[in-house]
């Protein structure tokens, strides 16, 4: 999968969890999800077993601590997919 | 500890079913403290208050400390508590994170759980307070949160203008008139609730009430 398309996948995933629907229209590398998308830090967790989910991965402790925004969590999709071929 | 952290979870907003499985609570939680629960804590709350109260005793530590680390990211997996003792309703805890100890507080009820926490088990320069507000939207909760510390502030310090900034960092300060005053906040706010927390040492508070002429 391209970045691009792991981008507009994971507005599906982190949707249920955001106020901001502007941002989450803007979506990009930088987005960060508790300061732009006011997602609630509560819901992070939510977010990395929700991504797991979709794409039938494993994402560690170490790498889920980074997933703070869109773009590291692109990287670590990415790398997980990757991974798993 | 010049610093001070917060945090409060609403239960009302949290899907208990998700709580009880284990790729969500080995999350926030390791097997070892999951061992704590059983041998100790199952008689005097549920497993998944448990967890969020873990969680929010993780979150205030990573709040408190990160004043001093920007870098510090949150990493529940490696903070462990050691120890949670308490009644129905208040719970006292020690967590380890790295070479550091550090102690909570904790207030549970059917609504919300909320922590503070400390590097000594003495909380009597610690302040807080919770309240439940209309809206939930993330502008509602954040002004709300400000109002709320600033009629406390104003209350023990009330010939002063306070008003709540922001470092380069992101964390609050409190300014009277153009001077940062040394009293670390933290804000918390979950649905429909908003909470605050921050240290006042009796000493800090004299000097300003005798240069305020109160004193």
């Amino acid at each position: 999968m391209t970045r691009e398309e792991i981008l507009n996948e994971l507005k599906g995933v982190v949707a249920p969890y955001t106020a901001n629907k502007e941002a989450l229209k803007n979506l990009n590398d930088q987005t960060d999800l508790i300061a732009d998308l006011k997602i609630n830090s509560a819901n992070l967790v939510d977010i990395i077993i929700d991504a797991e989910a979709k794409y039938e991965i494993e994402i560690d402790y170490d790498s889920a601590d980074k997933m703070l925004n869109v773009g590291s969590c692109i990287d670590v999709i990415s790398e997980k997919l990757n991974q798993k071929q | 500890m010049t610093s001070t952290g917060n945090d409060i979870v609403a239960l009302t907003a949290i899907s208990v079913a998700r709580t009880k499985q284990p790729n969500f609570y080995l999350r926030i939680i390791s097997s070892v403290e999951e061992e704590l629960y059983y041998s100790d804590l199952q008689d005097q709350l549920p497993f998944e208050h448990f967890v969020w109260l873990a969680w929010s005793v993780k979150e205030s530590i990573f709040k408190c400390l990160k004043r001093f680390d920007p870098a510090l990211i949150f990493s529940p997996s490696k903070m462990r508590i050691v120890e949670l003792k308490g009644t129905a309703d208040q719970f006292h805890g020690t967590i380890k994170f790295g070479d550091q100890l550090l102690y909570s507080q904790s207030v549970i009820n059917n609504d919300f759980i909320f922590s503070i926490v400390n590097d000594t088990p003495d909380f009597s320069e610690t302040y807080w307070d919770i309240k439940k507000i209309e809206f939930a939207d993330p502008t509602s909760q954040s002004d709300a949160v400000r109002q709320f510390l600033l009629e406390r502030l104003g209350q023990l310090f009330p010939d002063s203008d306070l008003r709540i900034t922001k470092n380069v960092y992101g964390w609050p300060l409190v300014v009277d008139r153009y001077d940062e005053l040394p009293i670390p906040v933290s804000f918390t706010h979950h649905d429909h609730f908003v909470a605050y927390s921050f240290q006042l040492s009796d000493s800090l508070w004299k000097v300003h009430q005798h240069h305020a002429g109160v004193l």
